[in-house]
């Protein structure tokens, strides 16, 4: 391990294992994705009462469902019989949940309502003592948060300070792309993908070709209490020909105090945003093994009829027909030449994740400004498995 | 219950039938007049000759550098609220007694809460206190609010209420309806009535139903208030059980109800026990009367307020016997099943009956 490394600021944080080891996996998804609030999707994709859907927040498994009161309630997605998971993903429940094992049925409200021949087979069961477990949810920025436990701090407390530093959006004005949604499956830790994510220094190599329109030696970085926020202003040329090379109609929420460019925040643990002069993403990391991370993105863009759209495709497509991949000799699967960001970050994780498995692997150095956010993060992963085992031992 | 003098420093004409009265309030009785958003004063005074007392709720906000002010509709047969829209002038005193009341969420700057409040008529008193403070307290709470009055001429505080929403854009959300609005009127077709832009109608069922899916709530923990009179409050509780609203969510204070003074024989003649601080003694009732009526008529120490079963400063717990309430509006249900009386509203009904008063 790096630890010999000799300037303080650079030490590398956490052992090889943390990427590695079902034991670290396991601890984190109790100590950090248990004990923390997760994002769970968007409020409009809860519409009408009776809508539902399912989060992992590490070992439970939550479900969030809108009441007739239009409140969203959150419970553990567990039946209170023999603890068998009730909702599957997403959906449209009736007016009730009922467990599919032995139709046990709870209100919305989560009560436990209905037993199959309760009289004959529980006379002495009082409903009543065994309600869902509940959980808690809250809402921001026309997102849904759900955390495990009901007491939990509330969310404004969790993201205080954040609101400064993630740029002016206001995602609630702003409509769903469908074109822009991804889910992958990458077969690195969920460390690995969040720390490509923040990476400041790999933007100007890594991705030379695909997100040249930012200038990355302007970039801003810090950490917020856990979380970590990004900046970086629009490339000069970019600036000057926006009105045609923009890909997608520009937002128009930008301000003097927070100016157009990218920000580009990871809410800890695991939630990165994407907010940009045309675009506001979602980039949701969810571990699934040691080895395996899924990622969800979803993207919003200003609300505009369709032919705005296409109007503005049109005006840039010239731009980006000269486009060249950074491989531009490769096959033409070949994620380096896939003029596609998301594909060379997934590229370079799964490789990382590889080089993982030979004893030769350490860090060797890390960049003194624009890797300082992946020791930021490591030290604050390490912070949180502390926090919770403190806790653990208080109580 | 302690009274004090209090000077009252300005008079607002809110409506022909309603008045808002300021008071100024000398340093020494500051601390006894500390208040929460949502509680009354209790005024006294002398109506030909004789001594009247009667809840009026605080509009102003303990959290802003406000005057004590509480707002009065006269109402009919309402003898001190006539007397007060009346006679009250600027530099008159009156005899107030501190702030009670439970008709209070409890306001934090921890809180992270969305309140739905519904208000009809003067109700919106306690409701404008709540808002007011809410919104001066907790930087992260939402206030839905949906008010009812009569016509243009009967918005009670309107210019308060509004200003608010002005104020807190993207954090108030105010609806406001009225029942009889008089631009809707065959009449107003030659009068110059400016056109009404808010909705037509009561706070009924639908109303309440339709405002909550209008306004869904931006923050999951939601807290709901109801003032009003008594057929509103029913149909607000309605549409929210209907809406699978947690009873416990819900407070509600009943307003506009004039002191039940008809003295018809709703009781028997009983021998009641009074359990005070550790004393028991021992009076009759009357068959006409209620049990406050006939601690008062044998001088016994009791805090009282309304006298119409809203303010719940007469609870009692009824220890052994039978009685009867006519409006025990300031009770829950689980509060009355566990023996809790309200002394103005009770009349005995079993020849023998025991009583325990709270300590004060």
């Amino acid at each position: 391990m790096p630890h010999g490394a000799h300037n303080e600021n650079r030490v590398i944080h956490l052992p090889k294992e943390a990427y590695t080891s079902q034991a670290w996996f396991d601890r984190e998804m109790r100590d950090i994705f248990g004990r923390n609030w997760q994002f769970a999707g968007f409020v409009e994709d809860l519409a009408e009462p009776g809508d539902y859907l399912v989060a992992q927040a590490g070992p439970y498994s939550l479900l969030v469902v809108k009441g007739r009161d239009q409140r969203l309630r959150a419970f553990h997605n567990m039946c209170r019989h023999r603890g068998t998971q009730l909702l599957r993903t997403c959906g449209k429940a009736q007016k009730a949940i009922t467990c599919p094992y032995h139709d046990w049925t709870y209100s919305l409200n989560g009560e436990l309502i209905g037993v199959p021949q309760h009289e004959q087979e529980f006379p002495d069961l009082d409903k009543r003592t065994l309600p869902l477990h509940k959980a808690k949810v809250e809402t921001w920025l026309g997102m849904i948060w759900v955390h495990p436990d009901p007491d939990a701090v509330a969310l404004p407390h969790w993201l205080e300070g954040v609101q400064d530093w993630i740029g002016p959006h206001r995602p609630e004005e702003l409509i769903e792309y469908p074109e822009g949604a991804t889910d992958h499956t990458i077969q690195a830790n969920w460390k690995i993908v969040v720390e490509n994510y923040i990476d400041g220094y790999h933007l100007a190599h890594l991705h030379s070709s695909t997100l040249n329109m930012y200038d990355h030696q302007q970039q801003v970085t810090g950490f917020c209490g856990p979380h970590f926020y990004f900046y970086e202003p629009l490339s000069e040329t970019y600036q000057q020909n926006l009105e045609k090379m923009s890909p997608l109609p520009l937002i128009d929420h930008f301000t003097g105090a927070h100016p157009i460019g990218a920000y580009v925040p990871m809410l800890f643990p695991a939630l990165g945003i994407g907010a940009s002069e045309s675009s506001w993403s979602i980039f949701q990391v969810i571990p699934l093994a040691p080895d395996q991370t899924r990622v969800i993105t979803r993207t919003r863009v200003m609300n505009l009829p369709e032919r705005a759209f296409a109007k503005q495709a049109a005006r840039s497509a010239p731009h980006y027909a000269k486009m060249a991949g950074k491989y531009p000799d490769g096959a033409d699967d070949d994620p380096m030449n896939s003029l596609d960001f998301m594909a060379e970050d997934i590229y370079v994780c799964e490789q990382q994740q590889r080089s993982l498995a030979s004893p030769l692997f350490s860090v060797g150095a890390t960049a003194r400004y624009q890797e300082a956010s992946v020791r930021g993060f490591q030290k604050r992963v390490l912070q949180a498995l502390d926090q919770a085992r403190t806790d653990t031992q208080r109580t | 219950m302690d009274f004090y003098t209090l000077t009252v420093s300005d008079v607002t004409r809110e409506t022909e039938n309603t008045v808002t009265l300021s008071f100024t309030l000398p340093d020494d009785l500051t601390p006894y007049f500390q208040y929460q958003a949502g509680q009354f004063l209790t005024v006294k005074l002398s109506v030909d000759g004789e001594t009247l007392q009667r809840a009026y709720s605080l509009n102003s906000s303990p959290a802003l550098e406000e005057p004590l002010q509480i707002t009065v509709r006269a109402i009919q047969d309402g003898r001190v609220s006539n007397w007060i829209n009346s006679h009250i002038n600027i530099g008159d005193q009156l005899q107030v007694a501190p702030p009670s009341g439970r008709f209070s969420p409890d306001i934090q700057r921890e809180n992270h809460r969305s309140y739905y409040l519904f208000a009809a008529g003067s109700g919106i008193t306690p409701i404008l206190s709540i808002a007011k403070t809410v919104l001066a307290v907790e930087p992260w709470s939402q206030v839905y609010l949906l008010y009812g009055s009569r016509d243009e001429n009967n918005i009670i505080l309107r210019n308060q209420v509004e200003q608010l929403a002005t104020q807190h854009p993207a954090r108030m959300k105010l609806t406001q309806t009225l029942s009889q609005p008089q631009s809707k009127r065959w009449s107003a077709l030659w009068r110059d009535v400016e056109d009404w832009q808010g909705e037509t109608g009561r706070v009924d069922t639908e109303r309440v139903q339709a405002f909550i899916q209008q306004h869904p709530p931006q923050i999951q923990e939601c807290h709901y208030l109801i003032c009003g009179p008594e057929a509103m409050i029913q149909s607000t509780r309605t549409a929210l059980q209907a809406l699978d609203v947690d009873p416990q969510h819900i407070l509600h204070e009943q307003f506009s109800s004039a002191p039940n003074t008809n003295n018809e024989a709703h009781g028997c003649i009983s021998e009641l026990e009074i359990r005070f601080a550790g004393k028991r003694s021992n009076q009759m009732t009357a068959d006409d009367e209620n049990l406050l009526q006939t601690l008062l008529r044998h001088d016994h120490p009791v805090t009282y307020s309304c006298q119409s079963g809203v303010c719940g400063n007469c609870r009692a717990t009824l220890r052994k016997g039978e009685v009867t309430m006519q409006n025990p509006a300031a009770l829950t249900e689980q509060e009355i099943e566990q023996g809790e009386i309200l002394l103005c509203q009770a009349y005995a009904q079993s020849e023998q009956l025991a009583i325990e008063l709270p300590d004060s």
